[in-house]
């Protein structure tokens, strides 16, 4: 049902030169899906300086909600490529959630207690905003889109892939080093592939419902089991931007889709969940059936999968949306070398290796959020029922409530990029995870945050001491190590900065004075971390040495062996 | 005084989906009686008389 299709954003389409028989010149990488993670995944390589061309087979952003709950890994890669402003501006920002049994809260939680990070745990946005933000950064950036463009064929050899794109004025082969498929739970291009995508496929239909409505409801994820107004079944409510409120609701194995999504069965529900009296306009509906399933491989050859085309959750968790523009994440920038002939093809491999274990553990996640709110048996609804009821008392049954484990990133530890710790620290950050964040001072005096300086390259962050007598040293160290050809940029934390020490040697100082960078990086002074273009962290020692920083980076750029993947059991 | 829980939420998790696939594919009768035999060796290994006393008393105090 796609109720306010009219009002949805268009773009226009053109007519590609190739079909006027002119050469088609080979892209770099061509994309196909428009959707969010083709779209960063485009944004992305162009600020890598990759040219790239993008194809949807529609000329519209996304109708409905679909994907909406964006968290913070995720804006903190929008905000890299320079979308989270409008994202954080637009949407709606929470942090708290609830969970109810029948007409009793069991628990709240609050996802980010913590201060001093630019991102919020979570902003809800609907899908088509997103989008809408995306193409107008893509446009922006000069990218090709080519809406209305449909890959009907996909072939490859050791030199390319030649797609064949099907247009309103007919068909015409495009040809690419790269393609990234990015079209989706129904790829065409899996299927073109003829690859097999395993896992699980459960039988319960739910809801999803996009509501207008002035409703004083807080800005909180709800959840109940066994709502009063739904009997026997689970509901969720999410506040998202235009107070357009979404609605997920339990069916059942036995729901019929088709009558399901009619407005006089949806309206009725949603009268008994927002109150008879509580005007309200149905702006969407949809059903859908969750599944949990992935490609064996993400990378084939030279077509590579991101997103739902690679792996499917259900979306209990936000982690569909989520996982699919952290691959982008993880993948744009292994590309982009490989394109520059910095690193061997191989490098792609560690994409499948890394996202592999996230796609992995979204799915574990998602299956077991799944199966607590979707009991099948006796057994398994006794005992979910058991633990619902010691909720209400207990907070060890509390922590086996499953409304949704919410979307974190995945650290990639023990993947064959990481060079492993030889020295011990405190924390979280070990090799594989993502960077936190921590509010800085620039040199001009300006606060900013630590994430927004370490830009789109390889960056060294190094927390310097107190008298900053080893900065001429870190310098030499750090341009020692460009020698390898691959872009580094050095940024120094001091404790305080002046105007004299700006710019030493090519070096970016920046100040923690809250000293929160240096007690969430466990840092002393000389201590060094080794941060890949994806903010992850590829290395971290106490002092930093030359030898030591090349072969971590020429570790990350998978000069070493890569380990075979453990991915896809 | 009150028995402690230090349950992390990805070892719930991970216990929860355990005894879910202990009851897959169970009649009724066949799920009583492992939960009966998950009590019976979950209690001897626990062997200590005071504290199941405790444990049994909130899993039945009626809520």
């Amino acid at each position: 049902m796609k109720m306010k299709a009219e009002q949805l954003r268009r773009f226009n389409y053109q007519r590609p030169s190739e079909l006027d028989g002119k050469e088609g010149q080979q892209w770099p990488v061509a994309i196909v899906g428009a959707g969010p993670v083709g779209l960063c995944a485009a944004i992305d390589l162009a600020l890598h300086g990759v040219k790239v061309t993008l194809l949807d087979e529609d000329d519209t952003v996304s109708p409905g909600s679909r994907a909406f709950c964006w968290a913070k890994r995720t804006l903190e890669i929008l905000d890299r490529i320079g979308v989270a402003d409008r994202v954080l501006q637009k949407g709606v920002t929470w942090n708290i959630g609830k969970v109810f049994h029948r007409d009793e809260l069991l628990y709240s939680f609050n996802l980010l207690p913590e201060l001093g990070h630019k991102m919020p745990a979570f902003v809800n946005l609907q899908q088509s905003y997103l989008e809408e933000y995306l193409v107008e950064r893509a446009v922006e950036l000069g990218i090709d889109l080519r809406w209305r463009n449909r890959v009907i064929g996909a072939r490859q050899d050791g030199a390319g892939v030649t797609l064949r794109v099907e247009t309103p004025d007919g068909a015409y082969d495009l040809c690419s080093n790269y393609v990234l498929a990015a079209d989706g739970a129904h790829s065409s291009i899996r299927r073109m592939l003829g690859l097999s995508f395993e896992g699980k496929v459960y039988e319960d239909r739910f809801l999803i419902a996009d509501v207008h409505m002035k409703a004083d409801f807080p800005t909180e994820r709800w959840f109940w089991f066994h709502p009063p107004f739904h009997s026997g079944q689970s509901a969720l409510l999410h506040r998202q931007a235009d107070d357009v409120w979404r609605v997920d609701l339990q069916l059942g194995v036995d729901a019929d889709p088709e009558e399901e999504r009619k407005p006089e069965r949806v309206i009725p529900r949603l009268k008994a969940m927002l109150g008879e009296d509580t005007p309200f306009e149905l702006e969407w509906v949809s059903i859908y059936a969750f599944q949990c399933r992935r490609l064996k491989r993400f990378r084939h050859n030279r077509i590579i999968f991101v997103g739902d085309s690679a792996h499917q959750v259900s979306p209990f968790g936000a982690r569909g949306g989520n996982g699919g523009i952290q691959d982008a994440d993880n993948l744009v920038w292994k590309v982009a070398l490989v394109l520059k002939a910095k690193a061997s093809e191989d490098l792609l491999d560690s994409y499948d290796e890394e996202r592999g274990l996230a796609a992995d553990e979204n799915i574990l996640n998602s299956r077991r959020s799944t199966d607590f709110m979707t009991p099948k048996g006796y057994g398994s609804q006794t005992l979910r029922d058991a633990v619902l009821q010691l909720a209400h008392r207990f907070d060890f049954a509390q922590k086996m409530v499953n409304s949704g484990r919410l979307s974190r990133p995945t650290p990639l530890c023990g993947c064959a990029l990481q060079t492993p710790d030889v020295e011990i620290f405190k924390g979280e950050l070990v090799p594989g995870a993502p960077c936190v964040d921590a509010p800085v001072q620039l040199p001009t005096g300006e606060d900013s945050w630590l994430l927004s300086q370490l830009g789109c390259d390889f960056c060294v962050l190094v927390f310097a001491d107190e008298d900053r007598t080893e900065l001429p040293e870190i310098a030499r160290t750090v341009q020692k190590a460009q020698t390898l050809g691959i872009s580094l940029q050095p940024v120094v934390v001091c404790n305080s900065i002046n105007a004299t020490i700006n710019k030493l040697d090519g070096l970016r100082i920046i100040s923690d004075p809250q000293g929160m960078a240096c007690s969430r990086y466990d840092a002393q002074p000389g201590t060094a971390y080794l941060i890949r273009p994806d903010q992850h962290i590829a290395a971290r020692w106490r002092q930093l040495q030359a030898t030591s920083l090349m072969a971590a980076l020429s570790r990350t750029i998978g000069t070493k062996q890569i380990t075979p993947t453990h991915a896809g059991g | 005084m009150t028995p402690e829980f230090n349950l992390k939420t990805e070892d719930a998790d991970a216990i929860y989906e355990m005894l879910v696939s202990l009851h897959a594919r169970k009649s009724l009768a066949e799920s009583a009686m492992l939960n009966s035999k998950l009590v019976l060796v979950l209690s001897s290994y626990i062997n200590d008389v005071e504290r199941l006393n405790q444990l049994f008393a909130l899993a039945s105090a009626e809520s």
